[in-house]
């Protein structure tokens, strides 16, 4: 197909949109904040997997499990949505399906985490009475 | 163009050749004038050469290993090596884990939902399907998160030469066996399965 824009035009605003380092950088911190944090949500894992709802709500109530499970879920929904992210701009190139794929992504992630906290957040601060 | 090119008057980068070459300013038939490999054999190849008087062979470019025919890591384009391996191995446990923080919702919304939603999350995740899961996530958690080391690893600019990172590569799937063993070994002893 002819087109009849210049090569100017074309080339204008394809350069750096000067943010690309922070995702770089806030994948790279994110990663570095889940090594100690997945590792606790391991052994926390192993505990619950063992215990009945009782002991996942007095577990869960702890304030430090309670944040430190808060602060977990919070930086692994950011870093998987950062790592997505770069697996649909690798892999799509079909504008409509990149940027659909790019938007459920983020919205999934959102959703999720905030459920996920949300619901933590409501077990810890009432002990589980509902 | 090809008259440039025996002149030896490209960039030393030699981006200017091939297929990619004139694609903005040339037009179509000037492309198909001469096949692409006789422009190849003519091209001094100055990257690699000590001398420019080295006998020119005829070499194709590299490429990534899926954008040629055969699909993901053919065979019949690269042979399977441990890097290539190790990278491919991060992003599909990267995907796995996706799933995995998708149940770890789904585990505080069952908490949050009262005594039977989460003894019915529990029996999910304990019946044989859930178990098989949860092993292949454990197994993914302990491989994405020792290969992530190897990356920031990486970052700093150190362990990039090809012994280290085959010898990095053997040691992160050496910690995930072993790590993902060890706390089914745990679990198993604590009578968490």
């Amino acid at each position: 197909m002819a087109s009849y824009r210049t090569p100017l035009s074309r080339a204008r605003g394809l350069g750096s949109a000067k943010h690309g380092a922070g995702h770089w950088i806030s994948e790279r911190v994110s990663s570095v904040a889940l090594v100690p944090l997945v590792l606790w949500a391991v052994y926390g894992v192993i505990r619950l997997a063992a215990g009945d709802y009782g002991f996942a709500v007095q577990w869960v109530s702890d304030p430090l499990n309670a944040v430190l499970i808060v602060l977990t879920l919070a930086t692994a929904f950011w870093h998987m949505h950062s790592g997505l992210r770069v697996v649909v701009e690798d892999y799509i190139h079909k504008a409509l399906t990149k940027s659909a794929l790019l938007i459920l992504n983020l919205f999934v992630c959102g959703l999720f985490g905030a459920l996920a906290i949300f619901s933590v957040l409501k077990v810890a601060l009432s002990g589980g009475a509902f | 163009m090809t008259r440039r090119l025996i002149e030896g008057k490209e960039p030393a980068w030699g981006h200017t050749e091939g297929i990619g070459s004139g694609f903005v300013d040339t037009p179509g038939p000037a492309l198909k004038s001469g096949p692409a490999s006789r422009i190849r054999i003519e091209r001094p190849r100055r990257m690699t050469d000590a001398s420019p008087k080295a006998p020119q062979t005829a070499r194709e470019r590299p490429v990534s290993p899926h954008l040629m025919t055969g699909g993901f890591g053919s065979p019949l384009l690269w042979r399977w090596h441990l890097t290539m391996a190790t990278s491919i191995l991060h992003r599909a446990t990267g995907i796995a884990l996706y799933v995995g923080a998708l149940i770890a919702a789904f585990w505080a919304l069952s908490l949050a939902g009262g005594p039977e939603s989460y003894a019915q999350f529990k029996a999910v995740l304990g019946s044989l399907p859930g178990k098989v899961v949860m092993f292949g996530l454990t197994a993914s958690l302990f491989y994405h998160l020792a290969n992530g080391v190897r990356h920031l690893v990486w970052d700093t600019g150190h362990g990039l030469d090809v012994k280290s990172a085959n010898a990095s590569g053997v040691l992160v799937i050496a910690f995930a066996v072993a790590a993902t063993l060890a706390v089914w070994g745990i679990a198993g002893v604590t009578g968490a399965l």
